[in-house]
């Protein structure tokens, strides 16, 4: 491979939307309650389990017939709405009490780990003790038997799925910067989140703000997830604790005090952690003649990238001039 | 007797693991520094016992006793895998090969137990070289973020830890065995062995070796601990953790200080991990070091005793391990009282839920004590650098 | 009063001005602070004066100018080297470590002990000395600032007149400062104390030859204490001189009044 092939572009997007999104939903929290939550990748994992599970229970039964591509539609909104939910659990269980008694930032840190932690063993309680096991075996066996790859003309198979992510993504940003602008209490989110004093003042009731921005989170991490349930190549709770690697590094390269950049951030660590390893192992066969899997260790370049911006940019791509939500 | 090692080797985990949380406190205790990858320094202890020291230890002997080395590592058996290198070429690249290492590093243990000096050598070599990767993991995990605020700086540390796991678990075989495990070798000379072997009790004398370098890590850990906490250095650092920026405009370089204590706290923990895989753990797989192991449960012990204080976070790591086993142990028997009543989990469950419980129940005991108790069970106290002499100066003064 | 050298100063800030969004907290500010002098800087709330103050002291960078210390450029350096230099600043809203008792505050402000390091720390004979001089010199500030009584207390249980005083106390403690900024030292301290610790600077930098910029939001009880006086207004210098000058300068007068 040479040229990457369109179908390759396609799942290596699909992957920086994913991260595009996990990395804006950590940057909103951060931004509005200033708790870096690193809980925010179990999250998404459970969005995936919540897809699987749905596809054993539900849709497993109409495999033959065309009602089961609505698993691609109800999917990702039950997962937003499941993970949304969970989220803003989190938030009044585990976070605002700490807040509200002047917990410290690595207190607050702690306690998202903590959360993270128990999170995680319930997801894998889940996993294991779906009837007879069947959910981690569906995903090798049946999520990945169900995609079908149509052919298109120029281009060759693509798996329709894929466009759904990048979609998915831009419609999200695209909603958000609209509720961000043009709806009334998107523009009091704002406000809250530049002068918090002042928003009291002035009357904006910043506790709705700070449940509505950590259900924003909750509910995009678990649309991603319940996304990726489909690319990954295996469900397994533990891949969490890669993953945030990732999704703070977007998060941090976009800057982390703006959503926009996290949007970006997160869409380029993400595709770039599709490509770059790809890239670099074809590189190395083209000159060596042999191969080595240097996708193995993508999250390194995720990491390089994160380290890179701390030394170079700690603002990120948003940087000084262009800060945070401020515009529109 | 077997019971007996498994009760000591518990023990030696807990010895390690109030190393560990003692250093954690100094650098996110005392410091302020949110240390979220503690992982990779006991593995980077771990590393240099597994994959470090052997391959020394084989050099030392292509150099010193060549013949000990052919009768090693020249077996017909290893052809297979070692085709035409030299026995040093063997040594460095292929003594980490699964099958290789599974039968080389009992022999290995075995010469070494007949060769004192460099045995001996193997020993200072591990320690001295733990050290300073200890003390170079400090500086390359923190180094990009100790600028900045602490959210960076938990960031940073968390991501470099994971990166770095990874890293480790792919290098199958030629580093340090990755997701296969490589074995740590008994460096202890025999002379040392058989007056061990005369103490009771009667376990094998390497795991008292263990236990008592465990010990005396810990305690001379412990010593150090409370002498900085009791300096003026002590208060440096917690004032640093209070308000950083204010401390830097009284003519502290954040930076630097920030550095030093994550040398000095890689350090530690590295060598809390060379003698945890040397004695307690010597099956070393990269993925055991995992970030709930190594990290999360040393916070969460550091939480439960008290930040900022020593002897808090000593004890803290006791209840959390102990309260953790025995959640393990008693499970199964509070599923049968369960079951005998119509509600107890069956089948694949037990196991499972005997495996997450203590897990979350960490999480869980986290997150009440940051609501019920967030100083811990004991409180930080104000340094003491004077001692008595602070009173005879405030009776002084107050004349 | 003595005179003052405005041709030698020991700082001199050049243009400086500082931005927040669109705000023009600082514009273009010049300001010459004489040698071994009090020299006060006032102006309403919100004229910027902390904010200069920062961008002295090196928490803040400014967006424009430069500012020197004893004719070096110093624009570029962090606070902890500036304070190596010899300047030494306290802040209007007391930014004490709330987990350090109050004699451990105090002690904070004394640098070049010994025994902060990871390895020094352990060896108490290398810093006990310097440390039992500084807690007496600490201990007689407190004395003095009627804090002796709450010396091993937290912050926390200190008024906010009292943590005033424990700012003040903290930022005389350095071993050679050159230059002490002090951000609103009298501001919510009893009138008769407020007097006597604008003594205490007066004294210090006689006997001492420490030069103070002392930033206060009125003049009145202030300019008796200071040899120069510089009034600030929406992030500019409307007026210089003696102290007696600025206060009777029309634009200050009509900006009090207006106020």
């Amino acid at each position: 491979m040479v040229l990457p092939s369109f179908e390759f572009l396609l799942s290596s997007a699909a992957a920086g939307a994913a991260l595009a999104l996990l990395s804006m939903g950590v940057t909103l929290t951060y931004m509005t309650t200033r708790v870096s939550n690193f809980a925010h990748a179990t999250m998404a994992i459970t969005g995936a389990v919540t897809t699987l599970i749905l596809l054993d229970r539900i849709f497993a039964g109409f495999r033959d017939s065309p009602l089961y591509y609505g698993l691609f539609i109800v999917a990702p909104i039950v997962a937003a709405l499941v993970v949304g939910a969970l989220a803003v659990i989190m938030y009044l269980v585990a976070i605002r009490p700490l807040i509200r008694k002047g917990t410290s930032l690595i207190g607050l840190m702690i306690a998202t780990l903590a959360f993270d932690i128990i999170l995680n063993n319930l997801l894998t309680v889940v996993l294991q003790l779906t009837p007879a096991q069947t959910v981690g075996r569906l995903l090798e066996a049946n999520v990945k038997g169900y995609l079908v790859a149509i052919y298109v003309p120029l281009v060759g198979y693509i798996y329709p799925h894929r466009l759904l992510l990048p979609l998915i993504a831009l419609l999200v940003a695209v909603g958000l910067h609209l509720f961000l602008t043009r709806t009334p209490f998107g523009i009091s989110m704002r406000a809250s989140i530049e002068n918090p004093q002042l928003a009291k003042i002035i009357g904006i009731d910043i506790e709705r703000i700070y449940v509505v921005s950590w259900f924003l989170s909750g509910a995009t991490a678990g649309m991603a997830g319940s996304l990726l349930a489909f690319e990954m190549p295996g469900i397994s709770p533990a891949a969490a604790y890669l993953y945030i690697v990732s999704i703070f590094a977007g998060s941090i390269v976009g800057g982390i005090n703006s959503i926009y950049g996290a949007l970006a951030g997160g869409f380029l660590v993400g595709s770039m952690e599709a490509i770059v390893p790809v890239m670099l192992s074809d590189l190395y066969q083209l000159l060596t003649g042999s191969y080595v899997d240097i996708l193995r260790y993508q999250r390194m370049f995720s990491f390089l990238l994160l380290i890179l911006v701390l030394l170079v940019a700690p603002e990120g791509l948003a940087g000084i001039k262009w800060r945070g939500i401020r515009r529109g | 007797m077997v019971e007996l090692s498994a009760l000591l080797i518990e023990i030696g985990n807990v010895i390690t693991f109030v190393t560990v949380v003692l250093a954690l406190n100094l650098m996110a205790g005392y410091a302020g520094i949110p240390n979220f990858g503690m992982a990779i320094f006991v593995y980077t202890g771990a590393f240099v016992v597994g994959a470090l020291s052997v391959r020394f230890a084989l050099l030392l002997l292509a150099a010193l006793e060549p013949a000990a080395l052919e009768a090693l590592l020249g077996k017909p058996a290893y052809k297979p895998y070692v085709g035409d290198m030299s026995l040093v070429e063997i040594a460095l690249f292929k003594s980490m090969e699964p099958t290789i290492n599974r039968s080389l590093i009992p022999e290995l243990s075995a010469v070494l137990s007949q060769k004192a000096l460099v045995a001996v050598a193997v020993l200072l070599f591990t320690f001295l070289v733990a050290t300073v990767l200890g003390v170079f993991v400090g500086v390359i995990s923190s180094y990009a973020a100790v600028r900045l605020k602490e959210d960076y700086l938990a960031i940073a540390l968390l991501a470099f830890s994971e990166m770095m796991v990874q890293v480790f678990f792919a290098q199958t075989d030629s580093v340090a065995g990755g997701r296969y495990a490589v074995y740590a070798p008994n460096v202890w000379p025999s002379e040392l062995s058989s007056i061990a072997a005369a103490l009771p009790p009667a376990v094998k004398p390497e795991l008292k070796i263990g236990l008592l370098l465990a010990i005396a890590l810990a305690l001379v850990t412990y010593l150090y601990a409370e002498r900085i906490a009791n300096s003026p250095m002590g208060r440096a650092l917690r004032a640093m953790r209070d308000d950083e920026f204010a401390l830097s405009t009284y003519g502290r370089d954040i930076p630097a200080m920030r550095l030093r204590v994550m040398m000095l706290g890689g350090a530690i923990t590295a060598l809390a991990g060379v003698v945890y895989a040397m004695s307690f753990q010597p099956v070393i797989k990269a993925t055991d070091y995992t970030r709930l192991t190594w990290t999360f449960i040393p916070w969460a012990m550091m939480i439960v005793g008290g930040m900022a204080n020593n002897l808090g976070v000593v004890l803290g790591a006791v209840v959390i391990y102990v309260g953790r086993k025995v959640l393990e142990f008693s499970l199964p028997e509070l599923f049968d009282l369960l079951r005998s009543v119509g509600i107890g989990p069956e089948g694949a469950a037990v196991d499972v839920l005997r495996a997450v419980a203590p897990n979350i129940f960490v999480g869980v005991i986290i997150l009440l004590m940051l609501y019920l108790r967030p100083k811990g069970l004991l409180e930080e106290r104000p340094g003491r650098t004077l001692g008595g002499r602070l009173r005879d100066l405030m009776e002084k003064f107050s004349r | 009063m003595g005179q003052v050298d405005l041709e030698n100063p020991i700082l001199r800030v050049r243009g400086v001005s500082k931005y927040f969004g669109k705000l023009k907290a600082l514009d273009n500010v010049d300001l010459d602070v004489p040698r071994g002098a009090v020299t006060l800087l006032i102006g309403p709330n919100g004229s910027g004066k902390t904010t200069l103050v920062n961008v002295i002291s090196g928490v803040l960078q400014p967006d424009g100018g430069r500012v020197e210390f004893e004719g070096r450029d110093i624009t570029g350096l962090p606070p902890h080297e500036r304070f190596k230099l010899g300047i030494v600043r306290s802040y209007q809203i007391p930014r004490l470590f709330p987990s350090l008792s109050v004699l451990e505050n105090v002690l904070i402000g004394r640098d070049g002990n010994p025994g902060e390091g990871m390895v020094s720390g352990i060896f108490r004979g290398l810093w006990e000395g310097h440390e039992l001089k500084a807690t007496e010199d600490a201990l007689a500030k407190l004395k003095f600032l009627g804090l002796l009584e709450v010396a091993e207390k937290k912050t926390s249980e200190l008024s906010g007149g009292q943590l005033k005083l424990l700012e003040m106390a903290r930022s005389t403690m350095s071993l050679r400062p050159k230059l002490i900024l002090l951000d609103e030292p009298i501001a919510g301290v009893l009138p008769s104390l407020a007097h006597e610790i604008l003594a205490l600077v007066r004294k210090m930098s006689i006997e001492l030859g420490i030069t103070f910029l002392v930033v206060e939001h009125r003049l009145d009880i202030a300019a008796q204490y200071a040899d120069y006086a510089y009034a600030l207004h929406l992030g500019s210098i409307v007026a210089k001189g003696t102290p007696q000058e600025v206060m009777t300068n029309p634009k200050l007068v009509e900006i009090y009044i207006g106020d």
